[in-house]
This record gives C-alpha cells, structure tokens and sequence, in this order.
C-alpha cells in the first residue's frame, strides 16, 4: 500500500533528554492518524519534526518517496494548526486566510474565491475585515483550519487544536475537522492527550509512552484490545488482573486471578501474564451464567450517564458500571459477572 | 485644600521642574530669535535672526544635520534589526548582546577619537589595505567635505541604543506565529516584512525617532568627525554664538531645531495612533 507519510527510526533528543525513540510509522494517503499520550510522551516533537520546525538527530522521514530530512518548513507542503491558532494579530480574518496562498504566488481572482470558499466552509462568511482579537475563540479556531485549509497541504498537522475551547464546543469543532478533513481527503496528523478526541476522530491511533510508540490501532483494536496494562489505564478505565496460574476443564481454560477462577477464551493465556476487562462490560447482579464474583460496594460515584462502582472483591477492587436509576450504596454486598468475550490479554505482559 | 490641589502640589516637585525650565528656556530662546535679551548688544524686536536662517550655509548645515540624523536612525535600525531577528533564538545569543552593548558605554567623544585613529592615515584600517595590496598608498576617510565618519561612528554609537529597545519587541514575538508563517511557505525574508516588521513598527518608530533626536542635535562627533563644511546645526549654533558673538541668530537656529524635532515627534504619534487603529 503508498504511504503518504514513512517514518523511520526517528530519534529526537534535547540534550541528555530523549524525547523520541527510534519511532517508526507509516501514514496512508487520505488517513487521519492521531499521536495520542501523556504530557510529555514526544507526540509534538514528532509533529513538529513532520513539519520542520525541529531535525531529526537520527533516522528520516518521507513524504511518499521524497526524503524530507533538511528541508524547511516553508518548502514541505505541510500546514500545521497550532494550540495556540497562532493567527497573525495584525491581519484580518481574510489576510490570515489568503496568507499562504499570497506566499504561494497565487493570484488576487484565486486568493479571493478560496478565502470565500474556506470561509464558508469554517462557517465564517462575512467575518473577513474583523481582527482575530475581535473573535471568540471558537472563531479563531475556525480561522486558523481555514488559513491551513487554503493552501490546499499535502499533510494537515493539528497540535492539540482543541485544548483552550470549552467541551460542548470542543465537540463541534472535532466533529467539524473530521467531516473536512474526509471531505478533502487530506493526509493528517493530529496531536492530543484526550483518548476521547482520539477516538472519535481518528482512522488510526498511536499511542505513545516515553518518545516510543507503545501501541498502534484503530480506535475500537485500542480501546478493545490494549496490548499492556499502560494503555488500558490510559484509554478509559480498566480492571487488570494477574494471572497466577492457568488450569482447563471440561475444554475451557480458566485463569486463577486475585477475584477467583475466570474463563477466559483464549489459547496463549499463561501463568503470569495480565488481563484487562472494562468496567462497562462487568455485569452487576447477573441472573446466573459464567464468571460470576461476588463484593462489597467500596464507593460509588456518579457519572450522569451511569454511576461507577467500585466493588472489594477479597482484597482486590474492581470497577463496574451500572445503570444511573440503579439504586446502589456503599457496603452493600452485590454480585458480579464477566463476560468471557470482554476479557482481554495483556500481550505485551505476557510471562 | 481640596484633592485636585492637593495633586497638584505634589507633583509640582517632579512635573513642575521641568515644566518651568522647558518653558523659562524656550521662551528665552523664542524672545532672544525675536531680538529680545541680547547679551551682546542691543536688544529690541527684529526679524533679522530669522531671515539669516534662511542663508545658504543655514540651509546646508540643515541639510546636514537631516542627513546625519536620518542616515545614522536607520543605518544602526537596519543592522538591529538584521541582528535581532538573526540572533533570535541563537545559543550564542547573550553573548552577542553583551558585546553589542559595548559602545553605550563609551562616552560618544571618546568613541569618535577611537574610530578617527582608526581610519586616519597611519590607522589599522589603512595599514590592512596596504598590507593586502589593496590600495596602493594609504587613504584619505576624513576627507574635508565627506560625513562618511560621523554616519560611521553614529551608527556604531546608536546600534546598542536601538538594540535596548528593539531586541524585547522582536523577542516578544510569540514562536508560533514566527512558525505559522513558515509554515504556510514564508521564507526569512517575507516572514520578517509579513510579520515581525508590522508587529514591532511602533516600537521601531520610537528607536528611530529617539536616535534622530539625539543624532540631528549631535556636537561632539561631528566636531571631532565632521567635514569643515558644513557644519551640524548644533556645531553652527556655537560657531555663532561664541565666534560670531550673535546670540540671536543662536537662537533662532535652536528654535528652528525644536522644530524640525516636534514636527518629527507629532508624526511619529499621528502614525503610532493609525497603527494602534
């Protein structure tokens, strides 16, 4: 398959520092991939590095065939959308917009009906004479994708774009950029630390640990099948149990954990290796079935949608989710079952 | 007392001062171009100061002083400038403004001698040339009607100056604005006349209205470093009133200074307000 971006063995340091790994990654034409990790994980410097701003210290990087190893940002084709929307303060929405294409020797006709067109796509028509500081910050937002839009990229960068809007605004602008971005086709990079954005918007996930890449994915193989216990706390919550030891009967193989014996169907489970489950998939007060333990209700707290439920089970706490009706309270005694297709193995932990 | 004295009162030490003698001394000076308080003879109305002014050694040493001044604002802007934007960021970066700095601490005479042994007959600029067979015999910088020196040592004296006040309005570029442009395809050259010039012009109006004034006014250097014709306004003004004797036309010079000098300072807030705008 092409690829759009190759990344290969890129290592970035900052003096003693290193910031990035020798990470490798490839990006398909069209695909929207998303750098997602904590503070500090490396995922702007890979951006970054994409976008010229910083050269690499070892390994390159290709758009298509091209080595792009040396060459400055101004001549890479790539627009990058900054936390900061980085809009010019002295310029006018239009000027922000038709500032690329100005420097890409565009002419007046063409810099005015893609301003027009980029404005209306941002929803922004009208708005061209106002100054950025004379926008919301939603607004702005909206500039600083039509300003990176016009230029028509080969590769959209985006570093954490949605950072400094409120939440119900961030979720339109996110639903707004995934809808362009499939519009256009554009290759692209998005940079967050919010595993929600990340799987709402993405194609492909990469999650990213101490400048390496810990595991690469679509949103549901992330979120379903985390391959340690790192992105299974990272991505939402998770209940991860020790295997400490694995015995089969009547053709089911079961795990003995800290809650109890739990079949778990799959052929590489071995003494020693990790299980996650996700709160969500634990069924509270079963009618019956596989895989049922039993606790007392350690706290409870409420979500809005659901109430989160935190059960002892002979020492060791596990997470459920429940109905928000559910009328459930500290030191009740419930029951609980997991169902065998939500257990996961931890791959990367096995023994 | 009531409060709006009170004020008063109290800034009457600080505002006050200078207050009285700006007006003591431009009133004395305005009355004196008219004729009046001539200390070297009779003193009654005349427009005759002012009519001088209009001679043409009055106008060339005008014309100097305007070039001096205008030359030597936006020669050491144009090297701050380059400067700054080069230096930003840079890891050599203090101490190459440490070393800029120097010249603010020398005093502008001294300053002016250095670079005139510099670039004398027998200087080091000469001795290189002849050493490197680039000129035949040594040359003559200080030509008797050439201001390549005083421009020279002006600029030299000025770069620090408008450094101070440049290099923080450079530098308070936020870095990612400097990268969006980059990034949408400006290069060095189009990302300093798209941005870093536009949003640091006001600040530049001040470095190069700050170093006229004291540039268009200067006495020592051109005295030191200047042709023999014409002189600066300043050198004229004490040519007249110390060898001429005539404290009128002195005078009528020093207005005619302050001037050029308001006129220059109404603009420069006329555009710092379109600017603001």
């Amino acid at each position: 398959m092409a690829t759009a971006i190759r990344i290969r063995n890129l290592v970035k340091k900052y003096g003693d520092f290193t910031a990035v790994d020798q990470l490798s990654l490839d990006i398909a034409p069209g695909e929207f991939v998303t750098l997602l990790g904590s503070s500090g994980c490396g995922k702007t410097t890979v951006l970054r590095t994409i976008a010229g701003f910083l050269e690499a210290d070892e390994g390159e990087i290709y758009f298509g065939d091209r080595l792009m190893n040396g060459v400055p940002p101004e001549k890479r084709d790539v627009s990058m959308m900054f936390q900061s929307y980085a809009l010019f303060p002295h310029k006018t929405v239009e000027n922000n917009v038709n500032f690329g294409l100005r420097m890409h020797g565009a002419g007046r006709e063409e810099q005015r009906r893609k301003v027009e067109e980029e404005l209306a796509m941002v929803h922004l028509s009208g708005l061209n004479d106002r100054k950025p500081q004379e926008l919301s910050g939603g607004q702005q937002q909206r500039v600083a994708l039509a300003r990176a839009m016009a230029v028509t990229p080969q590769v959209l960068l985006f570093d954490e774009p949605l950072s400094n809007l409120d939440a119900k605004l961030r979720e339109t602008v996110r639903m707004e950029i995934r809808a362009i971005q499939r519009k256009y086709r554009i290759t692209t990079v998005y940079v967050t630390h919010d595993q929600e954005e990340a799987l709402s918007i993405s194609d492909k996930v990469v999650v990213m640990n101490g400048g390496r890449i810990v595991q690469t994915g679509t949103p549901e193989e992330i979120y379903k099948k985390p391959k340690n216990s790192f992105i299974a706390h990272f991505i939402g919550k998770s209940n991860v149990l020790r295997v400490d030891s694995v015995f089969s009967e009547r053709g089911k193989r079961f795990a003995r954990t800290p809650i109890g014996d739990l079949e778990v169907d799959s052929p590489a489970l071995k003494p020693g290796a990790g299980l996650s489950i996700r709160p969500e998939d634990l069924v509270v007060n079963p009618r019956g079935g596989a895989n049922v333990f039993g606790g007392r209700v350690a706290g409870v707290v409420f979500l809005g949608r659901c109430k989160q439920v935190s059960v002892d089970t002979d020492g060791t706490e596990m997470l459920a989710e429940v109905d928000k009706d559910v009328e459930i309270a500290e030191g009740m005694e419930i029951s609980y079952a997991v169902p065998v297709s939500s257990v996961n193995l931890l791959r990367e932990e096995e023994p | 007392m009531n409060k709006k004295w009170k004020t008063l009162l109290f800034l009457l030490p600080g505002v006050g001062y200078i207050v009285f003698f700006l007006a003591v001394i431009l009133g004395f000076m305005v009355m004196q171009s008219f004729g009046f308080f001539n200390f070297t003879g009779e003193s009654g109305f005349t427009l005759e100061h002012w009519r001088s002014l209009f001679s043409r050694q009055l106008l060339d040493s005008l014309l100097f002083s305007l070039k001096v001044g205008t030359v030597s604002s936006f020669g050491s802007l144009v090297i701050t400038y380059l400067l700054s934007f080069a230096i930003r960021g840079s890891y050599f970066r203090k101490t190459i403004l440490s070393v800029y700095k120097i010249p603010i601490f020398i005093p502008a005479l001294v300053g002016s001698f250095l670079i005139i042994n510099m670039f004398d007959y027998s200087g080091i600029v000469n001795f290189v040339l002849q050493a490197l067979h680039l000129v035949r015999g040594p040359v003559n910088f200080r030509s008797q009607d050439s201001a390549a020196l005083v421009y020279l040592i002006q600029v030299w004296k000025n770069m620090p100056f408008q450094l101070l006040i440049l290099y923080p309005a450079i530098r308070s570029i936020r870095q990612d604005i400097l990268d969006a442009g980059r990034n949408l395809g400006a290069g060095r050259l189009r990302l300093f006349f798209e941005i870093v010039f536009p949003l640091t012009l006001s600040t530049c109006l001040i470095a190069v209205i700050l170093v006229f004034i004291g540039t268009f006014g200067d006495f020592a250097v051109s005295s030191t470093a200047g042709p023999v014709y014409p002189f600066s306004l300043s050198r004229l003004m004490n040519y007249t009133a110390y060898n001429q004797q005539d404290w009128g036309l002195s005078a009528a010079i020093a207005v005619s200074m302050v001037a050029v000098i308001t006129a220059l300072v109404s603009a420069y807030t006329y555009l710092q307000q379109k600017i603001v705008k």
